[in-house]
């Protein structure tokens, strides 16, 4: 058991290790990822989950503010 | 950052624990051991009630010291389940902009592989990423098991110490057995046991006792048993140390071993049963010796036995001080055996009564014994008579209760069955719930309002307050066009006496819930904002409806649960327009939160164990008593009836009926460890 969990991001047919932060979900429904690239800084990327797959999408326009906002939010809270 | 800087009060409260569990542990022994090694004398009652108080304290202590344990582990427990905990239900965040962003963990996710499609969004530094983790995870889950471990293994070093001592002292006490000689037919030789060895051999059969005592998790109850256990089998041979005057040491032997008998159990038997017919009946002694000798049986009665090896020294050998203690001995029980038969009162008779069912370290007296107390000790007894009327059971006072007023209260009742048609009529059974509930509520309310002697001052010397507060409570008038109390629940929670049931006119929280359809409750429960500790009721209420309604749907017993738990809020003024369904539908969905706030609604970690439906046993109507609960317990039951002990005030039902619950079960567990450590006692713990 470990306090690292991880998955692996194949983009571009180059396989990374990122260490997962947390899911959140917005009222609309689209739920989030936030990991790290080695030690890299944070990402934020939408979860789309079908029955073959999950893939991580770019953050829509219509929900960069609140997200934005959350992560500026919780940062505030420490 | 370590354990400390992140979870202050758990681990405040583990080391708080751990140190009484240390005093407890100290003050327990410190007892036990002189409960050892002190006699004491039956015929003088100051004595024998110091003795038994002596136990009663150590019996306490142990009570309190299980209770401990349980505690520690499900602070421990807290701190491990709340790293595992799906914080989806329990972690919301609403935004200065009116937003809600819920937090869901890393539930499924991890370890997979993951195509990223576009552009990620990169918006934070490095240094923000340890502090986020803390958000969604709550802590480093090594360290917290590290830290888990350390406290547990630092928990678990003095019981690890008191079992390496009792193997230590078996060994030794093993090594002492083997040097002793034996008889051809396998017995111990004691006419050539020198005395250095045989000092060995008590010296070393106390401290393998006294290890095995403390080695049992209710070291006195099981180490009195088990003497008393070994002494009634069979006695054959004592010794009198009488260098060591202040702790009589009797030592004997049977066929099967040897035993040190220093308790005051072990006197009463030995004296009873073996000393007196050999002092007094010594023509009798003569003769069974003689035909015990002639006899190899080994079935023959244990002092047949006894008397063929030995030679017990007569009266006039002993010092003169263990003389005057047998003569003395002698003496009062002559006397107590001629005394004229004196009529004992009612009181007296029920004391007598109550000595002959003994407890679990006393064994019951014989009737004759019970008697003779009485007889002998007619003050204390009606000392103790008056202490044990005041100290008159929660159900005793109810039944008087119900006997003075059950017109009043018979009334009350039926209305409320009559008016029980939330989830139909109240069963008789629900009813007789309801009603030992509704005398629980006066009872106590009674007491909180009047002292202790509320029942007794109502019914032998009624002062006018409190009977008229007792009236005006039976004979409350209720609106009947109100909506009904929800009888299923109404005994799970000790409801207050006043108000009883708040009812109103106008449509009710529960009636606007009951309205709701399976996607509006789904919204209303995620929009509610549960506590960590509503939660666990609303978990208990759900699993409870189902039991009772097994055909009914999760949605419906959902509806039932919440439509509670909101009550509740709405009495203690903390349900919001959008918890209390005044806006309707289009509100419920779309809640109306206070603007320019952002402020967690719920970020305690819960520790409650996630409970299916299916861990619970069907509710048989007729409720089960705590100890056939028990009985059947699963592990995962067991958990979920601690989890209630966390999840829950004292004082509510549900906190009382775990307990119940768990000390039955504890009580089952500890009957099996005894009977094992007697087995084991049997089998591997005598000098063959």
């Amino acid at each position: 058991m470990t306090s690292e969990e991880t998955i692996k991001i194949v983009q571009d047919g180059i396989e990374q290790t990122a260490k997962l932060v947390g899911t959140f979900e917005l009222e609309n429904g689209n739920e989030y990822l936030l990991y790290h690239l080695n030690d890299d800084e944070l990402q934020v990327s939408k979860i789309v989950e079908n029955a073959e797959e999950i893939i991580l999408e770019t953050v829509p326009e219509a929900d960069m503010a609140i997200v934005n906002e959350f992560v500026k939010t919780l940062l505030e809270e420490g | 950052m370590n354990q400390n800087e992140r979870f202050p009060e758990l681990i405040k409260q583990i080391k708080e624990i751990e140190e009484e569990i240390d005093e407890i542990i100290d003050e327990r022994d410190a007892l036990v051991e002189e409960a050892m090694h002190k006699t004491y004398d039956q015929t003088n009652p100051i004595s024998w009630m110091q003795t038994k108080a002596n136990y009663e304290e150590i019996i306490k202590l142990q009570e309190r010291k299980r209770m401990l344990e349980r505690r520690w582990r499900d602070v421990s427990l807290a701190i491990v389940k709340g790293y595992n905990k799906d914080k989806k239900d329990n972690l919301s965040y609403r935004l200065k902009s009116g937003a809600v962003v819920r937090l869901k963990g890393l539930p499924r996710l991890s370890g997979k592989i993951i195509k990223a499609v576009g552009r990620r969004t990169a918006r934070i530094g490095k240094s923000g990423i340890d502090k986020l983790k803390r958000k969604f995870t709550g802590f480093n889950l090594d360290e917290v098991i590290a830290e888990s471990e350390r406290i547990r293994e630092k928990f678990n070093q003095n019981s690890q110490a008191i079992n390496d001592n009792l193997v230590k002292t078996t060994e030794l006490l093993i090594e002492t057995e083997n040097k002793l000689p034996l008889t051809e037919s396998g017995l111990v030789d004691y006419s050539k046991v020198s005395e250095e060895l045989l000092r060995e051999y008590c010296d070393r059969t106390a401290k393998r006792d006294k290890a095995l005592a403390q080695t049992m998790s209710s070291c006195l109850e099981h180490a009195a048993f088990i003497y008393r256990k070994m002494i009634s089998e069979a006695l054959k041979e004592y010794q009198i140390d009488s260098a060591k005057k202040d702790e009589i040491v009797f030592d004997f032997k049977d066929n099967e071993g040897v035993y040190l008998a220093t308790r005051p159990e072990d006197l009463e038997l030995l004296f009873e049963n073996k000393l007196r017919p050999m002092y007094e009946n010594k023509a009798m002694h003569s003769q069974t010796a003689e035909a015990t000798k002639s006899s190899s049986s080994k079935s023959s009665s244990a002092t047949e036995k006894a008397i063929e090896t030995i030679k017990p020294k007569r009266l006039a050998d002993l010092s003169p001080e263990l003389q005057k203690i047998f003569k003395d001995r002698f003496a009062a029980m002559e006397i107590a055996k001629n005394k004229e038969p004196v009529a004992l009162t009612d009181s007296q008779q029920a004391y007598a009564k109550y000595l002959e069912t003994g407890d679990e370290l006393h064994p019951a007296m014989s009737h004759d014994e019970a008697v003779k107390y009485v007889q002998e000790n007619p003050e204390k007894v009606e000392e103790l008579m008056k202490k044990h009327q005041s100290q008159k059971s929660l159900s005793e006072k109810k039944q008087l209760l119900l006997s003075k007023y059950s017109d009043l209260i018979n009334q009350r009742v039926l209305e409320l069955e009559a008016r029980g048609k939330h989830f139909g009529s109240l069963k008789p059974d629900l009813a007789a719930e309801y009603t030992d509930n509704y005398l629980t509520n006066l009872v106590r309310v009674g007491e909180e309002k009047y002292g202790d002697n509320f029942i007794e001052d109502i019914m032998n010397e009624p002062t006018e307050e409190p009977i008229k507060w007792l009236m005006d409570e039976v004979s409350k008038e209720e609106d009947m066009t109100a909506e009904p109390i929800i009888p299923d629940y109404s005994f799970m929670e000790p409801q207050p006496v006043e108000p009883m049931v708040e009812m109103k006119n106008e449509e009710t929280i529960a009636t606007k819930i009951e309205q709701l359809d399976e996607n509006s409750l789904e919204t209303y429960l995620s929009n509610f904002g549960m506590t960590s500790e509503e939660y666990s009721k609303f978990n208990f209420l759900v699993s409870e409806y189902k039991k009772a309604h097994p055909s009914d749907s999760d949605f419906i017993a959902e509806k039932a649960a919440i439509s509670t738990i909101a009550q509740d809020r709405e009495k203690t003024g903390n349900l919001t327009n959008a918890q209390s369904l005044h806006n309707e539908q289009s509100t419920i969905q779309e809640p109306v939160f206070e603007p320019n706030v952002v402020t967690p609604i719920e970020e305690n970690v819960s520790v409650e164990a996630n409970i299916e439906p299916e861990d619970i046993e069907p509710l048989d109507m007729k409720v089960p008593s705590p100890e056939e609960i028990a009985q059947n317990l699963t592990p995962d039951m067991v958990e979920h009836y601690r989890s209630i002990t966390e999840g829950f005030a004292p004082d509510t039902h549900e906190y009382q009926n775990a307990i119940a619950i768990l000390n039955a079960y504890d009580n089952l567990q500890m009957q099996a460890d005894k009977q094992a450590a007697i087995d084991q006692l049997h089998t591997g713990d005598k000098v063959r």
